[in-house]
């Protein structure tokens, strides 16, 4: 809440003029009920005075106008470039977050603090903020006034409201129980009815239409029940607040009368009063809306920072490879989830300049993890992991990625057209570099049949599985960073798509540094050097051949694939 | 334009669900109508009396005018509470009822329609878009109605106090609608370009989330966190051009504000100078002044807000018209086919889309009591051969079951004697009995906990606290995939059905529960007619003969060991799913 206070600050230059726009026109609606009086006491007398009265009244309200344009204005500005401003940081943040903290976010969540969130920061700013400040104008400003017109009566009519706000409040409150299980009911009832679609299939040959249609009214009608009950408690208090809220207003016009009558008051400083002392009625019953909006701000703020601060990556200094080191060196590294066995243990092992080292061992092993470390996306709990002779948490984070290029099992395509997602691996490239790298990882066909501003990812469906990852492989050349690591690449594809693919790779691993992660015999075959993973450590390593001979596991592997099937 | 669409038979069939209530609706609506002029005209008048009475100098006059007043006003309120809830809970109890039609409606599309729409998009017509409708009969009635009564009661009682002021309070209300009219409408594109850029902004987050790592190993200038940045821009601007006409149309509605006040207490007080009123009428004045001019000048709101309403209306009213499965289609009502039931099709063709075959001149025919394996690529047609034995589908050609043409057959009853089990088992919040009973609903308690030891769901289930009885689905305890396969297949051993489908019944399952379910297979394909749909080949070695399936055909049929020599499609797969292709 501070914090939003904060970035409203950085804009005083609005903020300033928002609260004296809004005091401004509070007063001349004031001065305009204070006239209202007085030109009817002027009419009564005969001295000249009521039409000079008269005009004023009437002119009040015009010049409340231009403050009324001036406040909106400002206000919604100061609102527009909060939210903004906040806008960018979250999206900043998806990218800046640390690995382990992004993966407990759930993008729902960080799509909410976008879309509603956002929308209750901007509400706040926007309307939240000047109610605070109507608030205390119109309360301080009424009393004023009505002292200015009468001392007694304001005494009276203040002391009155404040007996009656008590009793208006309570009854104003929000019902927060049946609220809460109206949702829940709302909800069930939404998930019955979700249910019986999902299953559509069952539902149709089991003959269940009747079944699931009646679950659903069975839901729908403990809501409804919920909901009518909600509905005559806020008649029935809708009715006692407005009568609560005339109260006061009554009570100082029976005595002002009273007065009159008397001859202490004249009957238009009267009216006065209760044109004025209309705005501390109307203010003081939406002192549950202001806090409203600033309970529901401040919740909606916790969540925002509490995305907004949770932990980056951070880099070291390092910028240049050591020129004759290992490319990748891992020395006594072990990891684990939070919460979960250790996954890797004490593992030791390097990649030297120009070789290709395939990983394989049971899903789940962390052979993924093991490459995510080298990109620096997780940390080991214990050892080092050293790519070309900087520790990954010495290397600045720019510099380290521009060592390797990352191609993994479900690619992403970004939803630009392929011209984009190709430019995405460097901006610079040129026409003809594109045609050639797209020649050479063999897509320069198809792309050029669909075109370059053919639309890639999510809405792409036009592309296969097969001709994205392919895309993505020209991408990662279109880097040419000399680490290549390739997460299970063709895992995701039907074994004719495999085949295309497993050519482009091999285009790709040219004369780079390789390590791959492999299910697939076809990937992993040709490989220098095997290194099979059990528990968390390597169990033994070698060429294909070797392994064959010399490690059962591996063996049993290789036969497992032979007869698992597609699935795997 | 499209949102226009909502035409008046929409709205008329919509009303019916009101038509119910139609009592406590009508006075509930005419009591909510009037409160605001009721409110204004006792307060006025109050005020007004308490005046004259001071002015007087009646001490008791006074006394006596404030508890008849404030009797009165009580009493109304009483009323208004009392149509209020009778005006809402007609509104909401006719929106229930249209729910329950609409999903009624929903489920009992033919399949092929739920199937090729969203879910997402049904729940939330079923959701959002019902109370739209319900807004149709609620507020927006409602403030038209109000609307109509204030302003002519309002221009009745200030006509009553002088005709002249009437005329000018009329007049600076219609300026305020032409006007106002103008501004809406010049914000309303601004508006919708909002919530579409809105859309756009959040698309291009989650794109963000997606594509996180690869932002991070591109470096953070590559097109995807430009793309995002840009809309955060574009959103920003278009917000501040939207405000700016807003902004305008404060200042506007101040200068109403002025221009009412001028017509009626302005001209009120120049007409008590005169003489001509008197003074009880000025609070009134006041009261009243506001009440002529506003709701005309929200016309444009209310019309603003039609707009929105419209389309969902017609998002309604789309399902309800939409087209409901004939179960009782057909001359009989009954179907029987003895145990075990020969397929057989002929010419058979089905297309998803005009001109996308998904099945093409498919023959076939498939014994009485034989178990057919059914293989070939996602997307050759497996499934929806399935879907089509099971009259979900409308085909072209021949397809029969023991000798009787599918699509004129009784869904009703060609469904009672076909089992089927997907890939995955849909688990209803419930119980895991009632989650089997599901299978035949009339079963009695020993035949379903029968079926349930037969497909070995005895095995997990004796192990639970509270057995049979433990409750599974969204808010139950959660099913391994097995567990799930087993009460499916408990499901088809109630239903005791002649033919038998499976979909992909292990697809999900990793070796080791693939195995223990098996079992269970073996014997729910007993003395049945049975379909084995499957990606993996080592499913079907065993069946009687496989079809294998390529594009829609039928490219090949055979047992295990008669396509593996002819050296097809099969044989193909075969050896690619084994890895000796590789």
């Amino acid at each position: 809440m501070k914090r939003i206070m904060k970035l409203v600050w950085k804009n005083w230059y609005l903020y300033i003029p928002s609260v004296l726009a809004t005091m401004a026109y509070l007063i001349l609606d004031m001065v305009m009920g204070k006239l209202t009086g007085e030109t009817l006491d002027a009419a009564t007398q005969v001295d000249g005075a009521f039409w000079n009265r008269a005009a004023w009244m009437i002119a009040a309200p015009f010049l409340a106008a231009p403050f009324h344009t001036i406040s909106m204005l400002t206000k919604f500005r100061m609102a527009d470039k909060v939210v903004m401003e906040l806008r960018v940081a979250v999206g900043r943040k998806a990218v800046r977050l640390s690995i382990p903290a992004l993966e407990e976010q759930r993008s729902g969540d960080i799509m909410a603090h976008l879309g509603s969130e956002l929308g209750t920061v901007y509400g706040f700013v926007g309307y939240g903020l000047s109610m605070i400040t109507t608030l205390f104008t119109a309360v301080f400003g009424t009393v004023l006034f009505m002292s200015l017109i009468d001392g007694r009566m304001t005494v009276l009519f203040v002391a009155s409201s404040f007996l009656v706000l008590p009793v208006s409040l309570w009854i104003s409150r929000p019902f927060k129980d049946m609220e809460e299980s109206l949702r829940m009911g709302n909800g069930l009832a939404q998930q019955a009815a979700n249910e019986g679609l999902q299953a559509a299939a069952v539902v149709k040959s089991f003959q269940l239409e009747g079944f699931v249609g009646r679950r659903f009214r069975e839901a729908l009608g403990k809501a409804l029940a919920v909901d009518l009950r909600m509905q005559k408690t806020t008649a029935a208090m809708n009715g006692t607040g407005v009568l609560l809220g005339y109260l006061p207003m009554m009570a100082m016009l029976a005595f002002g009368a009273l007065r009159v009558s008397e001859g202490t008051l004249t009957v238009g400083m009267l009216l006065s009063l209760t044109v004025v002392s209309k705005h501390f009625v109307t203010w003081l019953t939406q002192v549950p809306d202001v806090f409203g909006y600033i309970q529901k701000c401040s919740g909606a703020c916790t969540r925002l920072f509490r995305y907004l601060d949770l932990p980056e990556e951070s880099g070291g200094t390092q910028t240049e490879p050591v020129a004759e080191a290992p490319f990748v060196e891992f020395e006594n590294v072990s990891f684990s989830y939070p919460e979960s066995p250790e996954l890797i243990k004490d593992l030791n092992f390097s990649v030297r300049r120009g070789e290709t080292v395939a990983l394989v061992g049971a899903s789940g092993g962390g052979k993924s993890t093991i490459l995510q470390m080298i990109c620096g996306f997780l940390i080991p709990a214990e050892g080092q992991v050293r790519v070309r002779g900087h520790g990954v948490c010495e290397w600045a984070l720019g510099p380290l990625r521009e060592q390797l290029a990352y191609v993994t099992q479900d690619s992403y395509l970004f939803p630009g057209s392929i011209r984009e997602n190709l430019l995405a691996a460097d901006n610079t490239a040129s026409m003809e570099r594109l045609r050639e790298t797209c020649a050479r990882a063999g897509i320069l066909g198809f792309v050029e049949e669909r075109g370059w501003d053919a639309a890639a990812g999510e809405r792409g469906v036009a592309l296969s599985g097969g001709e994205k990852q392919r895309i993505s492989i020209a991408r990662a050349m279109l880097k040419d960073a000399p680490l290549l690591l390739l997460d299970e690449p063709t895992s995701a594809l039907d074994a004719e798509a495999e085949r295309v693919v497993q050519e482009s790779l091999e285009q790709l691993m040219e004369g780079k540094t390789v390590l791959v992660v492999a299910h697939r015999l076809a990937t992993i075959r040709h490989a220098d050097r095997i290194l099979v993973l059990d528990g968390g450590r390597i169990v033994s390593a070698g060429t294909h051949e070797e392994l064959l001979r010399a490690s059962g596991l591996y063996r049993e592997m290789v036969e497992r694939q032979l007869y698992g099937g597609l699935g795997e | 334009m499209k949102e226009r669409r909502a035409g008046a038979k929409s709205v008329k069939r919509l009303l019916q669900y009101v038509a119910p209530w139609k009592f406590r609706y009508v006075s509930g609506l005419l009591v909510t109508a009037l409160d605001p002029y009721m409110k204004s005209l006792l307060v006025g008048l109050f005020i007004g009396g308490m005046l004259e009475f001071a002015q007087d100098g009646d001490f008791v006059g006074v006394m006596r005018e404030a508890a008849k007043w404030l009797l009165l006003m009580a009493a109304w309120l009483l009323a208004a509470a009392v149509g209020q809830y009778a005006f809402e809970s007609a509104g909401r109890r006719a929106a229930a009822e249209l729910k329950k039609d609409l999903y009624r409606d929903m489920i009992c599309a033919p399949y092929r329609l739920i199937s090729r729409q969203h879910s997402g998009d049904l729940l939330s017509r079923l959701d959002s878009d019902v109370d739209s409708c319900q807004r149709l009969w609620g507020e927006l009635t409602r403030d038209i109605a109000r609307t109509v009564l204030s302003v002519i009661l309002g221009f009745i009682t200030v006509w009553s106090i002088h005709w002249l002021i009437a005329v000018v309070l009329c007049g600076v209300g219609v300026f305020m609608l032409v006007f106002n009219s103008f501004l809406i409408r010049s914000n309303q594109e601004r508006y919708k370009e909002l919530a579409a850029q809105q859309g756009e902004n959040i698309a291009h987050m989650s794109d963000l989330l997606a594509g996180s790592r690869l932002v991070r190993i591109y470096g953070e200038d590559t097109g995807l966190m430009r793309r995002f940045e840009d809309s955060c821009m574009k959103f920003f601007h278009t917000s501040m051009r939207a405000l700016n006409v807003r902004a305008c149309y404060y200042g506007f509605n101040q200068v109403n504000a002025g221009l009412t006040l001028a017509g009626s207490l302005g001209l009120g007080m120049i007409l008590y100078y005169q003489g001509i009123l008197s003074l009880t009428a000025l609070p009134l004045l006041i009261q009243m002044g506001t009440m002529v001019v506003s709701p005309i000048a929200e016309l444009g709101w209310t019309w603003d807000s039609w707009n929105e309403v419209a389309p969902r209306i017609d998002r309604v009213t789309e399902l309800l018209d939409q087209e409901k499965e004939d179960i009782g289609r057909g001359e009989g009502g009954d179907v029987s086919f003895g145990q075990g039931a020969a397929i057989r099709a002929e010419h058979m063709s089905f297309f998803y889309e005009e001109g996308k075959p998904a099945l093409t001149d498919v023959d076939l025919e498939i014994p009485m009591g034989s178990t057919y394996g059914i293989v070939g690529h996602s997307g050759s047609g497996k499934s929806t051969l399935l879907r089509l034995l099971m009259g979900m589908e409308d085909y072209q050609g021949s397809l029969r079951i023991g000798g009787r043409e599918v699509r004129d057959m009784p869904l009703a009853g060609l469904r009672s004697r076909i089992a089927y089990v997907p890939q995955e088992c849909p688990l209803f919040d419930g119980s895991i009995f009632e989650n089997i009973q599901l299978g035949r609903l009339s079963a009695s308690r020993e035949e379903v906990l029968e079926a349930a030891a037969a497909a070995d769901v005895d095995e997990f289930v004796s192990g639970m606290e509270h057995g049979y009885d433990t409750l599974v689905g969204e808010n139950g305890v959660k099913l391994s995939g097995g567990q799930r396969q087993r009460i499916a297949i408990a499901r088809a051993m109630l239903k005791d059905a002649p033919i038998l489908l499976l979909d992909e019944v292990t697809a999900a399952l990793d070796g080791a529960a693939e195995q223990r379910i098996q079992g269970s297979l073996s014997r729910l394909m007993q003395g049945r007619t049975t379909l084995i749909v499957a990606h993996r080949l080592s499913n079907v070695t065993d069946a009687d003969q496989i079809l294998v399936f390529d594009g829609g055909k039928v490219v090949q049929q055979g047992n295990h060991g008669q396509l593996l020599e002819s050296d097809g499609l099969y044989a193909r797969l075969y050896r690619l799913q084994t890895g000796e292709l590789g």
